[in-house]
């Protein structure tokens, strides 16, 4: 029982090294693999053993529904995904907001629906720190360590790289070090484990939080509302194909089916979405097209 | 104090102390190689945990990717006998803790440098209370001769310590089971040892209460069987030594009182004789008193008879054991009864088997016996005829109870077979009674002295009769070592 129990720690360890090797794999060519199967990239939020869990399910049913195979194809980073879809090596998936104001136009990108976390199509970037920790206001946190997640990311580096700018602290002159954490959830635990002293987060992230670890942090700031970012499609891939897989998606939490998809992906629905609705988000990153 | 233990409880509590014993040292050395094992698998697998551990996290601590450390914490920690799994960093921090509230707390667990060798990783047992311990393992993570920090993982014994307890209370009970089968196989075999003993013992008290027609009915083949026929042997020979001890007391009294009484009687029948001779010589003419004077005499000489014969028997003259020829005594005894035997139309016919040996005996008193029966046989006969018949042979002794060696032990015996009157059945065993008779002028004393005669021979008189056809009277002398010496001798 005690040697089986070991193998069976053993196991899992090697399986998520070895998933782990494949998944961070950035040549496509393990997806051309596959006979002419979709390519659904996610970007890198969360742990990517938790996102292929999450959406895994999402996957099976536009497969089912448009007829072919769909892959999920995830990323170290958030860059990297964008140059996936820039070299079409990705033909459709879910951009945070920040990264598809930066690529729509060049790798033609029309968006499809908008996630609806817990009620809502829109989330906050939270700045955050230790509970027990001596930092009360903004002011504080000049000469710390302040926690970005990922460059590209809206609510981890674009957002409260303004709220810092609105504050008084210029990131690169006040700080005494910024650390690119890259994945949301790991930057909870930076700021807990003391790797960091204050840090940005998603708030749909930090909301699905443990309550453990919620108990351990305070949130120091909230930025406005943005919308979540969109499902997208390559345009060159057909109107048809895009219209059947946003129908799909729109009444996904009309029937029970459907909301066992949403529910896995941790989502209430996907709602529309127009390249309109991200324009707030062009004028915080001066994307503002003329 | 001492307690006083029977045979049978002796051998349970030997037994069963015995059995706890052998069940006591199976289950310690069982059990002490159980956890050695059990412990050994543990320190294996901890070390096999940490140092996988501390692989797969060099590249997850580079990259601050601390959500999939946190994911292999806690798939470490899902194993039933890990207790915490920490990653702590160079300058002791927590990085990553099984429990959350420890993280970014700094580690409070110091291990000694001196690592076992070849391996960078240690270990610690550390106790908790009697029967709980902790494991503590730890592997440093290196990346190229630098250390980024170390994996520390905890393991508690409590799973293989309650794995200990059910095989202890298993072995217990397969224990309990066995010394439960020792006891019952104590009991019964305890039983059956004791229970014939006791058996014995019981006869042993009958016997000594002097109640010698106990038995103790034991048949088994065993030592024990052995000692239940010894002692019934011993009893039958103290039953046939009390009744001859018996006898002979009876004997002697009777011989002490026969004395007295003929010597007080006899003494004044002499003068009696004496006058009744002096009136006849006197009266000679008158045919009345030479008639009452006849009787007078015959009836003295009767009483004086009588009077020798009770002497013999209450006090028979001391044996002369001489080698004697049975049949010329038998010649002599016929020759002496010829008269009689003639007068009354008597056959006698005399068969002699083998060539007989010569016998240790008295000549003058083994022909008093056979006279004895001869008249016996003489005055039984029914018709005007009468026929006795004289067998002699040589037997096996098969009268006496079995000794050792008694089975080569042969005896001479002399049957006396008569067609007369015969004996009724319930007279038959009281005809060697002192003053028990059949006839009118009979003294009883006849068969009595015949019977003290052949006893003194060590031999053995028997009679059979049916009543109204036949008697036989059988007498058989052992022959012993001496005689039959004599008898090779002899033939030679």
């Amino acid at each position: 029982m005690k040697i089986s129990n070991l193998f069976k720690s053993v196991i899992i360890l090697t399986a998520a090294l070895f998933s782990l090797l494949y998944l961070f794999t950035d040549d496509p060519i393990c997806a051309q693999k596959f006979k002419n199967p979709l390519r659904f990239g996610h970007i890198s939020v969360e742990d990517p053993t938790v996102t292929l869990n999450k959406y895994q399910p999402l996957l099976d049913i536009i497969s089912k529904e448009i007829g072919r195979k769909v892959i999920l194809v995830q990323t170290s980073s958030y860059s990297k995904m964008n140059e996936a879809f820039l070299k079409k090596n990705v033909d459709m998936g879910i951009l945070n907001s920040f990264s598809y104001v930066q690529i729509a136009d060049k790798a033609g990108l029309v968006p499809l629906a908008r996630r609806v976390i817990k009620g809502r199509g829109s989330y906050r970037s939270y700045i955050i720190v230790r509970n027990n920790e001596d930092i009360n206001k903004y002011a504080d946190i000049k000469g710390k360590i302040f926690a970005f997640s990922d460059p590209n990311s809206t609510t981890g580096y674009l957002l409260p790289k303004i709220m810092l700018a609105k504050n008084g602290i210029d990131h690169k002159e006040d700080l005494n070090k910024t650390l690119f954490i890259g994945k949301h959830d790991s930057t909870i635990y930076a700021v807990l484990n003391k790797t960091a002293d204050a840090g940005a987060i998603a708030s749909y992230i930090f909301d699905a939080a443990d309550v453990k670890i919620k108990a351990r942090i305070k949130i120091l700031g909230k930025s406005e509302p943005i919308p979540l970012g969109p499902m997208v499609i390559r345009q060159d891939l057909g109107k048809e194909l895009a219209e059947k897989i946003k129908k799909t998606m729109l009444g996904l939490y009309q029937n029970k089916k459907g909301m066992n998809v949403l529910k896995s992906a941790k989502l209430n629905r996907f709602e529309q979405a127009s390249d309109k609705d991200y324009d707030i988000v062009r004028e915080m990153a001066g994307l503002l097209r003329k | 104090m001492k307690i006083k233990l029977n045979l049978s409880s002796k051998f349970i509590i030997s037994i069963t102390l015995l059995i706890i014993i052998v069940i006591c040292l199976v289950i310690f050395t069982t059990l002490e190689k159980e956890k050695k094992i059990i412990l050994g698998q543990m320190q294996k697998k901890g070390f096999v945990l940490t140092e996988i551990l501390a692989m797969a996290s060099i590249d997850s601590l580079l990259n601050y990717d601390y959500s999939t450390l946190s994911r292999y914490v806690d798939t470490v920690t899902k194993d039933d006998d890990v207790v915490s799994v920490m990653i702590v960093d160079s300058d002791g921090t927590v990085k990553m803790h099984s429990d959350i509230d420890l993280i970014g707390t700094v580690a409070d667990v110091n291990f000694s440098t001196n690592s076992p060798a070849g391996s960078k990783s240690v270990s610690r047992l550390i106790k908790i209370n009697k029967s709980k311990y902790i494991y503590l393992f730890s592997t440093p993570i290196i990346v190229k001769n630098q250390e980024l920090g170390n994996i520390q993982i905890a393991m508690s014994t409590e799973n293989a310590i309650s794995e200990i307890e059910v095989s202890k209370s298993r072995l217990l009970m397969i224990g309990l089971i066995a010394l439960i089968i020792g006891i019952l196989g104590a009991v019964i075999m305890a039983r059956a040892i004791s229970k014939p003993l006791s058996r014995l013992a019981e006869g042993a008290k009958e016997v000594s209460k002097g109640n010698l027609n106990w038995t103790v009915d034991i048949k088994t083949k065993d030592e024990i069987g052995v000692l239940a026929d010894a002692f019934e042997y011993m009893t039958y020979n103290l039953r046939t030594y009390i009744e001859s001890l018996v006898k002979t007391e009876r004997l002697t009294i009777i011989g002490e009182l026969a004395a007295g009484i003929v010597h007080e009687v006899r003494n004044p029948l002499e003068p009696i004789k004496g006058s009744v001779e002096i009136l006849q010589i006197k009266y000679k003419s008158d045919e009345t008193v030479e008639k009452y004077a006849r009787i007078i005499k015959d009836e003295i000489n009767s009483i004086c008879n009588f009077l020798d014969e009770f002497l013999k028997f209450a006090r028979p003259p001391d044996s002369k054991f001489s080698l004697t020829d049975i049949n010329s005594v038998i010649d002599e005894t016929l020759s002496l009864a010829e008269h009689y035997i003639h007068k009354n139309h008597i056959r006698v016919e005399k068969y002699i088997g083998d060539s007989l040996p010569l016998i240790k005996a008295d000549p003058i008193q083994l022909k008093q016996v056979f006279m004895n029966i001869i008249l016996n046989s003489a005055q039984a006969k029914k018709g005007k005829d009468g026929l006795i018949k004289i067998t002699f042979s040589l037997k096996r002794n098969r009268s006496l109870p079995q000794e050792s060696g008694s089975a080569d032990k042969k005896c001479l015996v002399v049957e006396f077979y008569d067609q007369g009157q015969g004996i009724e059945n319930d007279k038959i065993s009281k005809i060697y009674d002192p003053f028990f008779t059949t006839k009118e002028e009979g003294t009883g004393l006849g068969l009595a002295i015949c019977h003290n005669i052949i006893e003194n021979h060590n031999g053995k008189i028997e009679a059979e009769s049916e009543y109204g056809q036949w008697t036989l009277i059988r007498i058989s002398f052992p022959l012993n070592n001496v005689t039959a010496q004599v008898d090779r001798q002899k033939s030679e």
